[in-house]
């Protein structure tokens, strides 16, 4: 019994991670109605920015961190801005394609500058505290800790700030934003700098929790989107709920069925669902009508 | 429509096939080479990255010191290094680079046993001689005469584990292996053997390539509360499970296989999670060759030999052996190699080939202390194990 | 000679042509939004490579592997062509995902990770082919026959339809057409040749295991039709001649070790694409206009 605590919580704490990434692409997806397959290597850049912060440049962890999301959020910016903004009156597979190119490079380069070893934080202390029954370490309590904090500091955006409103406002219709006013670009660059703060703080903690390859990248995108097309498209709430279900389901199904099948696990619970309810488990039932093209 | 089409896509043809014949260069007259070109081929890049990165260091000393002792009959040496992504089909294309444009006789690699095992036959074919330095899948003996590997096949590491588990006592034992075609071949080595020697298995449990987060199949090793838990990786994945292990609580006593033997562990994991973990090493550290490479090592990288360098430069120097010996054709090498074989004595031991091409091996057993992996003073005196024939399956 | 390189190289740009012409049947000209592309690929390899390791010819393996892909397609198809964009899109790479994770544990059939070995020439009436050049043809003359089909699939009335589907499904709907049917049908298609490709591949490499049927393929051929121009096979092919030529092209730009050439050619690759994407965001060679008296 008390190992399946253990294993619940495990995947409260792999939720937890899927869950920063998956709201930066909702928010995305909510407002450009495009899927940003670069988001895990833009969550990757993080992690290693603050690896390199704290082991290079002797700053403190909690700095570190957050000097990454900044830094990143510039980066997400930066890139939404030189590949992103030139097409988004194209054909939609072509936004999907910058955006996989987009990936390549971000992997590419950090491979290059950084070397293709793994790394880790080497923090020290990093003993695990058992409380119970249930052993954790002071990271991995950061991780459900940090992911509540930003997602309580999410919600008071969206709903209590001007700015959150504006986001809403595009999400809604990107036309009709700027026929009242917003101005869009601005807009939308505020959305990318969120997203990928939230992703950097992802790969930040993810690196912290187990370590660092320029490969990583791949799998945040494949979990974060399996978890906001769970959720719904659009529902950044609803990704934050499929990640969680995806992280639980993850960890427990592997006691039962070979690890091979792990991912399969999440891909099947997705599956099904989407059988079930054909939105996702939030979305609005217009949004099933969105198209690729 | 579909004439014009058509008619398109012959043009084409056409004219790639004018134009691949006359970027064709004219043969070149036969004359003695200005350099002699080694072919090598691994995963440079993706996720066992770490392996052939290695691989290339050790490889790169070794063509240092030859060049500067002169080269081999006076000719300095160079290697092509070709990534293979760890695919078969891209290695396939690196192979046909360097056999077709660069003219090598002879290639070292690849590291993983998947992608040599797809290499071979093509080597047979083009008869290129293929010198791997660390693949060890039992099936590579069979390949043919072209193939040569330092590294002893993976049959030896299961009757070697068995040893430390009779020397630690247990009779009952977990097992985790990784899902690779080198983790399965260990694990069904060592589940044979130990349950032929009357022990018994709790647990056989498999985890993934790639993956980060092992904590459930750690829990369930540690519901079968075992003394002992053998565990055959790759360096990645291992100082996750060391890592989650510690973390997890689970207290016994792993024994390794000698991939994960490997400085970045430790380094990984972190000093706690790995204090006192054993592990089987391929050759010897204590010798006066491994000492000297160490060295020459630290001076030109700045750090301990990473994994399996050592093999690395012992393959490139009996290539360059076998060059000076036989002569810069595939077939003078594949001679000579077994001739320069049979008395080198390299960083990772004698490097005697049986009549497969392999290289016998023996293991020292380590144990890490203090963070670092160090010889295990108590173990009973090296044996040397058994050859691939003996213990084929 | 360079020449055998120069072979080899044209005979994996055949299989992927192929693999590039089922894909636009499927994404480009229908705007099925198929991310699993390549477990059908894969399952015509294995299909293929076994039934011959089985003693069975070669022509019959091919027409077999070929039914096994479009078979599970269709069974694929029941429960997600109800789907669109981008749930279609998740649903189908979680099954591409879930296809690979079969191939990887089904010991006992494929080997798992340690692949297929000795996969024995493809043979027709007796005539063996073993070497590169000889596999050229075959591979000329399957993707010849690959491209007459598709073309005459997309300009024929069947072919109107699908695209139309493409452009906007509800008016085809409100047309009387019965989409469903017509996009099963071409994800049936589609899939068989790919399953084609698999084959191609698995006989010709002689080695298959599982990597080689990663969701990085399915990205790789998803370039190649968007830039070939979405729908346009000549466009899909030529652009495939490019990316192949370039991929390993690059091999023979000497670059200096410490930069890792391995990573640079990637951060290349991916630069390349996203000037090419903005730059000509409906493809290189847009689709011919059908024009109507």
């Amino acid at each position: 019994m008390e190992i399946f605590v253990q294993l619940l919580i495990n995947g409260v704490i792999a939720g937890g991670t899927y869950a920063l990434a998956a709201v930066g692409y909702s928010m995305v997806y909510g407002a450009l109605k495009f899927i940003n397959f670069a988001h895990g290597s833009i969550a990757m850049v993080g992690a290693y920015i603050a690896f390199v912060l704290v082991t290079m440049a002797d700053v403190p962890l909690v700095p570190a961190f957050l000097g990454s999301m900044l830094l990143t959020a510039g980066l997400g910016v930066m890139v939404e801005r030189v590949a992103y903004r030139p097409l988004r009156r194209a054909p939609k597979l072509a936004s999907l394609t910058t955006a996989i190119a987009v990936s390549f490079v971000l992997d590419a380069a950090v491979m290059i500058i950084m070397g293709a070893d793994i790394r880790t934080f080497s923090l020290t202390g990093m003993r695990s505290y058992q409380i119970g029954p249930i052993y954790i370490t002071p990271v991995q309590g950061a991780i459900i800790l940090t992911s509540l904090v930003f997602m309580v500091g999410l919600y008071g955006l969206l709903t209590r700030t001007k700015l959150g409103k504006a986001i809403r406002a595009v999400a809604d219709g990107i036309s009709l934003a700027e026929v009242s006013g917003i101005d869009t670009n601005l807009i939308i660059s505020a959305v990318f700098a969120i997203g990928s703060a939230l992703a950097a703080a992802s790969g930040a903690l993810i690196g912290m929790d187990t370590n660092l390859q320029p490969t990583m990248g791949f799998i945040i995108t494949v979990k974060a989107f399996a978890a906001v097309v769970l959720g719904g498209l659009g529902n950044v709430w609803g990704a934050v709920v499929g990640a969680f279900l995806i992280g639980i389901v993850e960890n427990t199904g592997v006691w039962f069925i070979p690890p091979v099948w792990k991912d399969s696990i999440a891909y099947g619970i997705l599956i099904l669902a989407l059988f079930l309810r054909p939105s996702g488990i939030f979305g609005k039932k217009e949004e099933a009508q969105v198209t690729v093209l | 429509m579909k004439h014009r089409a058509l008619a398109l896509w012959i043009a084409l043809l056409v004219v790639g096939a004018l134009a691949v014949s006359f970027i064709t260069p004219a043969p070149l007259a036969a004359e003695e080479p200005q350099v002699y070109k080694v072919g090598f081929i691994s995963h440079l890049t993706g996720d066992a990255a770490v392996y052939g990165q290695s691989l290339k260091m050790g490889t790169e000393l070794a063509v240092d010191v030859i060049n500067e002792a002169g080269g081999i009959n006076g000719v300095p040496v160079e290697v092509i290094y070709e990534d293979d992504r760890l695919s078969a089909a891209d290695a396939q294309t690196a192979f046909l680079k360097l056999v077709e444009t660069d003219k090598v006789p002879v290639i070292l690699g690849s590291a993983s046993s998947t992608i040599s095992l797809s290499l071979c036959p093509k080597a047979q074919e083009k008869k290129v001689v293929q010198v791997s330095q660390v693949s060890t899948a039992p099936a590579l003996k069979d390949c043919g005469p072209y193939f040569f590997s330092v590294m002893a096949s993976d049959t030896a590491q299961g009757p070697e584990w068995v040893k430390v588990a009779e020397y630690l006592g247990v009779k009952e034992a977990a097992v985790m292996y990784i899902n690779n075609d080198y983790g399965i071949g260990v694990k069904d080595t060592f589940v044979q053997a130990f349950e032929a020697a009357g022990g018994k298995l709790l647990i056989v449990q498999p985890f993934e390539l790639g993956g980060k987060d092992f904590r459930t199949e750690v829990l369930k090793v540690k519901g079968t509360n075992p003394p002992v838990v053998f565990i055959v990786d790759h360096v990645a994945e291992a100082s996750i499970v060391f890592k989650q292990a510690a973390e997890l609580g689970l207290k016994t006593q792993w024994v390794t296989d000698v991939s994960i033997v490997s400085p970045e562990v430790p380094q990984l994991a972190g000093k706690e999670a790995v204090e006192g973990i054993m592990g089987l090493r391929a050759g010897s550290s204590q010798t006066p060759e491994y000492q000297a490479f160490r060295e020459a090592f630290l001076k030109k990288f700045g750090k301990e030999p990473t994994i399996w360098a050592d093999f690395a430069y012992d393959a490139m120097m009996l290539v360059a052996k076998a060059i000076e010996k036989g002569g810069y054709t595939a077939d003078g090498i594949q001679k000579a190699l077994f001739e320069v074989a049979e008395t080198y004595v390299g960083p990772s031991g004698a490097k005697k080939f049986d009549e497969y091409g392999i290289s016998q091996g023996s293991y020292e057993w380590v144990v890490v202390k203090d963070g670092e992996w160090v010889l295990y003073e108590k173990a009973p005196s090296a044996t040397e194990t058994p050859s691939a024939t003996e213990t084929a399956q | 000679m360079e020449l055998a390189l120069v072979v080899h190289l044209l005979v994996v740009i055949t299989i992927y042509g192929i693999l590039a012409i089922s894909l636009n049947l499927v994404v480009g000209a229908t705007g099925l939004f198929n991310l699993g592309h390549a477990a059908f690929y894969g399952i015509g390899a294995y299909t293929s490579a076994l039934l011959v390791k089985a003693g069975v010819p070669w022509l019959l393996a091919v027409l077999a592997s070929m039914a096994m892909a479009g078979f599970v397609a269709f069974i694929i198809g029941i429960p997600t062509l109800r789907l669109v964009g981008d749930y279609l899109a998740v649903v189908t790479m979680g099954l591409g995902e879930i296809t690979r994770a079969v191939f990887k544990n089904w010991i006992s059939l494929t080997r798992g990770p340690m692949g297929l070995p000795g996969i024995p020439h493809a043979s027709i009436l007796g005539i063996e082919f073993d070497t590169a050049d000889k596999y050229l043809i075959l591979g000329i003359i399957c993707l010849l026959i690959t491209f007459v089909v598709a073309e005459r699939i997309l300009y024929s009335p069947f072919g109107r339809v699908l695209k139309g589907i493409r452009e906007d499904e509800a008016a085809v709907q409100a047309l009387g057409k019965n989409t469903y049917r017509y996009k099963m049908a071409v994800l049936v298609v589609g899939s068989a040749m790919a399953g084609l490709a698999g084959s191609l591949f698995a006989h010709y490499i002689t080695f298959i295991d599982p990597s080689s049927f990663v969701m990085w393929l399915t990205f790789f051929i998803f370039l190649i039709i968007v830039l070939g121009g979405l729908g346009n096979n000549l466009g899909a092919v030529v652009v495939t001649v490019v990316f192949v030529a370039l991929r390993e092209g690059l091999r023979f730009v000497g670059l200096p070790l410490w930069l890792n050439p391995a990573a640079l050619q990637q951060l290349i690759f991916g630069i390349l694409l996203i000037i090419a994407t903005i730059f000509v965001p409906r493809g290189l060679i847009p689709e011919r206009k059908v024009v109507y008296e």
